[in-house]
């Protein structure tokens, strides 16, 4: 068994890139305690296992306290600089809770409890992880850097490794293998509840600042958790949950900072979650693509001269660090020849699209089975249908309006894909619609909350 | 439909049924499915029975057997597991650093009997049901 005291240190050392960073980004204190603690394990997993990256592919051995030398420094510059502020992120207050706001709070942390007993208690073993994630990990790992021939190795020897892949998880997974001293399938495992736990944080944290009710916000927190599909990936190691919580960071900070451009902490925690999509999996790219015209969609509510100006200070800026990573990541894939057999950027054609439509049905079938099948997804997408239905005059109101566009602009990109791509429809759809529907799932939330407010629905909490 | 009104009805209706659901599949995982069996094995084991029950018994012995057996680095290819199955997944992910080629050093059978392939012998066996096969290195 993993022990105890290495799980606080991998924890700890995981912090601390992020509670560093934001401290930095984070002036007005714009941040609550456990939203930044959740703010900080999230963005601190993307920040180190890019880091690894990077010092790997500089010829740089994977070695512990190279990587964490420049975030002790920051510690200390932020320690002198913050004093007893330092640990604003780590201290709580005392809080009363009613009796129903106790009970979710209950309900709450036995899903999470169960979750990581569920996670911990086996090793490594579902296919996506065996296959393509702990498989790299443990090849980069055992090799103690990134071989020269590192992408053309596992083209050649390991099908369905899938080189082109995005390897946040892989490298996070090495960080773990680093810091318990060895390779350990079991260890790996503590990354992933650990994850779910931090980002059940910001996500009460998102959902209260939008509801403005503790207790709808944790009546969404407790739906959230508790859906089989949620928390079974949070179990298994593998990337798709972790997409769709970088997705929700950065699509709700970006709302925030439209909301008060002079907030540089929301500004730089949206821009560094959409700036970590690509790094999580190719669909990534996409999603971050797709925040382009949420953006937008909350602008294009100013008159012309008010989005000219509008565009001024920051949104350009925005769009610019947004895609310059994803643009160096494209050319890396490109010159390394790593070609995704799925999809790629070959098959985007509306030649492709026209002479696919007849996928369409299919396509639409798979959807509908998520939404009405309950077993896998509660009664979300039934609820989502519901206030569609009944405040449809809502969903495009100002509040609702970019959260309406995200999850159209989402269907819409999937429903291409699988009309682009060449894998057989029924075989993709069965593999795939389950798990990029947790891409969405937590911007479905963001949705239900703001609907919630215009149709009163959260008035007697 | 007066939303208003009755909102704290819907929330508790909504919130009933979701906890039913929720309660309702982690049950039938637990009871029907066999998870609840599951997990009180696994808590009886260390992490080597754990990684057994999860990969099944069988397989799991074979695959610590090849893995004591081959030197690291050696090739291999697997027959008696369904490429790309879960199984043949898990055995490259487990063998690894000895890796998987269709020009293999070693071959692992498991379970075919008697199983032969021209150019390769014999060199371990497992009770009877697991081989490893070496090229023969006149050819």
């Amino acid at each position: 068994m993993f022990d105890t005291l290495k799980v606080a240190v991998f924890v700890i050392m995981t912090l601390l890139p992020g509670y560093n960073v934001l401290l930095l980004i984070d002036g007005r204190k714009d941040v609550a305690s456990l939203e930044g603690l959740g703010i900080s394990y999230i963005l601190g997993l993307g920040i180190l296992s890019m880091e690894i990256f990077l010092l790997g592919m500089a010829g740089v051995d994977f070695n512990l306290w190279v990587i964490i030398l420049p975030w002790a420094a920051l510690s200390v510059m932020n320690a002198i600089r913050h004093k007893k502020g330092f640990f604003r992120y780590c201290s709580f207050k005392a809080q009363k809770y009613d009796l129903v706001e106790a009970g979710l709070i209950s309900l709450v942390s036995l899903q999470l409890l169960y979750t990581f007993f569920r996670a911990v208690v086996r090793p490594i073993e579902s296919y996506d992880s065996v296959a393509i994630h702990a498989l790299k990990a443990k090849i980069l790992y055992l090799a103690g850097n990134i071989p020269g021939s590192f992408f053309q190795d596992l083209a050649g020897n390991f099908h369905g490794a899938h080189p082109d892949y995005p390897l946040m998880v892989s490298f996070s997974e090495v960080w773990m293998y680093m810091i318990s001293g060895g390779f350990d399938d079991f260890a790996a495992k503590w990354i992933f509840p650990f994850f779910f736990l931090f980002f059940t944080f910001v996500f009460h944290a998102v959902l209260y600042r939008i509801v403005q009710k503790r207790k709808a916000a944790l009546f969404l927190t407790f739906f959230m958790v508790s859906i089989a599909q949620v928390s079974a990936y949070a179990t298994i190691g593998s990337a798709d949950l972790i997409l769709g919580a970088f997705f929700f960071m950065g699509f709700s900070y970006m709302l925030f900072w439209l909301g008060d451009r002079s907030n540089k902490a929301y500004f730089m925690l949206s821009l560094l979650s959409a700036m970590l999509l690509f790094w999580i999996k190719n669909e990534g790219i996409m999603l971050a693509a797709i925040l382009i015209p949420c953006l937008f969609s909350r602008l294009m509510r100013k008159s012309k001269k008010t989005l000219r100006e509008e565009l001024k200070p920051g949104v350009i800026l925005f769009m610019l660090l947004l895609c310059a990573p994803i643009l160096i990541w494209m050319l890396f894939v490109r010159y390394n020849g790593l070609v995704n057999e799925n999809f790629n950027l070959s098959m985007v054609n509306i030649g492709r699209i026209l002479q696919n439509y007849n996928k369409i049905p299919q396509i639409l079938y798979e959807y509908q089975k998520h939404i009405f099948g309950f077993k896998k997804w509660n009664l979300i997408w039934i609820i989502m249908l519901i206030l569609a239905v009944t405040g449809r005059r809502f969903v495009f109101s100002s509040h609702v309006f970019p959260a309406s566009v995200c999850i159209l602009a989402f269907f819409l990109s999937y429903t291409l894909v699988y009309m682009m791509s060449d894998v057989e429809i029924g075989f993709f759809l069965r593999t795939t619609t389950s798990r990029f529907l947790l891409h969405i799932l937590p911007i479905g939330f963001i949705w239900v909350g703001y609907m919630l407010k215009p149709m009163k629905i959260t008035e007697g909490m | 439909m007066n939303i208003k009104i009755n909102s704290r009805k819907l929330t508790l209706i909504i919130t009933a049924i979701w906890i039913v659901l929720w309660v309702n599949f982690i049950l039938r995982d637990l009871l029907k499915r066999g998870a609840l069996f599951e997990y009180a094995e696994l808590l009886k084991r260390d992490a080597a029975g754990r990684r057994s029950f999860v990969y099944g018994d069988g397989l799991y012995s074979f695959l610590e057997f090849a893995k004591k057996k081959l030197p690291e680095g050696a090739s291999f290819k697997i027959v008696g597991i369904e490429k790309y199955s879960i199984e043949h997944r898990r055995s490259v992910y487990y063998l690894y650093p000895r890796i998987e080629s269709e020009r293999p050093s070693h071959i692992l059978v498991f379970g075919p009997k008697g199983y032969r392939m021209n150019g390769f012998k014999k060199i371990y066996e497992l009770k009877g049901v697991c081989l490893i096969l070496e090229r023969s290195t006149s050819v």
